[in-house]
């Protein structure tokens, strides 16, 4: 095989990604589109947007090609015949988890409406690993702060009434004190 | 269910985003902070209180069936009247309302879910050599156990308790803590000098110190020395006096619990070949120390 199986994906706004089946079959939805057959002419994403799509695929790139790698060094010799495709997947493989771990970190260091989006699109498209990164990192905004500053961080409107919020308070004196 | 996705897409365009995740994403993230950090979430927003309430959070801060299986523990009626996996969570933080076996209490601190234990005077190791006459056992109006140890008359004391290392939660700093009064027949040999706890983990001491069951400033100042500040006990909102026995760092309880068969161990000694009577044992507990300390 001179090149990997690729797939094409569309944005809710249109535009199309051309991506390596084993990055884009991180999606668990994507992947059982695929086993459906229903690949022709492109994969339609109505809910995720290019902008959201093009950060989760940057992500599912990095993860697939250093599995790719991770899995050709447990192959051994049998690396030397792809190398056309394989070239990104051997640079990924060399620095491992340690990159990859760092990767992680930098790539959820983004504004909260990104990581809202992303967050979004992971559940959506059920990419497992990334959707924990993304409740991880907003678990870690969340941890050690009070209502109003969960609010802050997040700009989330308080809806409840004085009387309604008191009352929740109340209930859960405890984690106030 | 894409309709919801919609719905969610649609109002995208509002000023509030992460409050508006799916309840399910909602309370995937809240899971992954803590009982505190959770009951404050339910103050936010209607929709962090839904949540932030909900089973799916609870049910990661509570511990496993087979886990309090394992720990001996008769399961307690109110976990299994709540009606909530939250209720059932502070069910089980109640200290007042711990559940029992063995001899033991076992309970969750509140805001992070490390498992707290009270060892009662009948699971401790009393000095008996001198004689079968040196302990009482007798109710106490003021004790969560059936009995207390009184001690009637001994001149060596020394007193342990243990726990398998296992049975802390990984990771936390725990302290040691004697829970003790003093009977009404008064007390003798208690204040001053040369008592000494430590606090072990497989027999490695973590922590050593000088410690003062009954501080009186006038014979203290009789046998000051050199050396460290005996420490002093505080009265416990439940009427019984406490102090710390020692601590063990959040390591210590991670490696310890990795080896299975480790123990860790909690022992008081009043050193010196003199009398001593009064002392009413009521338990030793092993607490996550406070977060700041």
């Amino acid at each position: 095989m001179a090149s990997p199986a690729m797939v094409t994906l569309i944005s809710s706004d249109d535009a199309r990604f051309e991506v390596t089946e084993a990055a884009a079959t991180m999606s668990q939805t994507i992947r059982h589109m695929i086993e459906d057959g229903c690949t022709d002419g492109g994969i339609p994403l109505p809910n995720v947007p290019a902008r959201t799509l093009a950060k989760v695929l940057e992500y599912c790139n990095k993860h697939a090609a250093a599995t790719a790698a991770e899995s050709s060094a447990a192959g051994g010799a049998a690396a030397g015949s792809d190398s056309g495709s394989s070239s990104s997947a051997d640079s990924a493989g060399k620095d491992d988890g340690v990159d990859l771990a760092s990767f992680d970190k930098a790539f959820v260091e983004v504004d909260t409406d990104t990581l809202y989006d992303l967050l979004l699109a992971a559940n959506y498209l059920d990419v497992k690993t990334l959707l924990d990164l993304c409740c991880q990192k907003v678990a870690d905004m969340i941890r050690g702060k009070t209502p109003e500053q969960i609010r802050q961080t997040f700009g989330i409107k308080n809806d409840f009434s004085p009387e309604e919020e008191e009352k929740i308070r109340k209930e859960n004196q405890w984690a106030f004190e | 269910m894409p309709a919801a996705h919609e719905s969610e897409m649609g109002r995208r365009h509002q000023e509030t985003r992460v409050g508006d995740l799916p309840e399910e994403c909602l309370a995937q993230v809240i899971a992954l902070t803590s009982p505190r950090d959770a009951s404050r979430c339910a103050a936010v927003s209607p929709a962090f209180r839904a949540a932030a309430d909900s089973d799916d959070v609870w049910r990661r801060f509570l511990p496993a069936r087979l886990e309090l299986d394992h720990l001996v523990l008769q399961a307690p009626r109110r976990q299994q009247a709540a009606t909530s996996r939250k209720d059932a969570y502070l069910g089980l933080c109640d200290a007042a309302g711990a559940f029992a076996g063995g001899g033991m209490k076992v309970w969750l601190e509140k805001a992070t879910g490390a498992r707290c234990y009270a060892l009662s005077a009948r699971r401790l190791s009393l000095p008996w050599d001198d004689g079968e006459f040196s302990w009482r056992w007798t109710p106490h109006p003021l004790s969560r156990f059936p009995e207390v140890a009184e001690l009637v008359d001994c001149t060596c004391l020394d007193i342990y308790g243990t726990l398998p290392a296992a049975a802390l939660t990984p990771g936390t700093p725990y302290a040691a803590h004697l829970v003790y009064g003093t009977s009404e027949g008064g007390h003798r040999g208690l204040s001053y000098p040369d008592q000494e706890t430590a606090v072990a983990v497989g027999g490695r001491v973590a922590a050593r110190h000088a410690l003062c069951l009954r501080p009186d400033d006038a014979e203290a100042r009789k046998f000051r020395g050199g050396g460290e500040e005996a420490r002093r006990p505080r009265l416990r909102e439940d009427g019984w006096w406490e102090v710390e026995m020692g601590r063990l760092g959040g390591a210590a309880t991670t490696s310890a619990a990795g080896d299975g068969e480790e123990e860790v161990t909690a022992s008081f000694e009043v050193l010196g070949w003199y009398p001593k009577r009064g002392l009413v044992v009521e338990a030793i507990e092993f607490r996550p120390c406070p977060p700041s300390s």
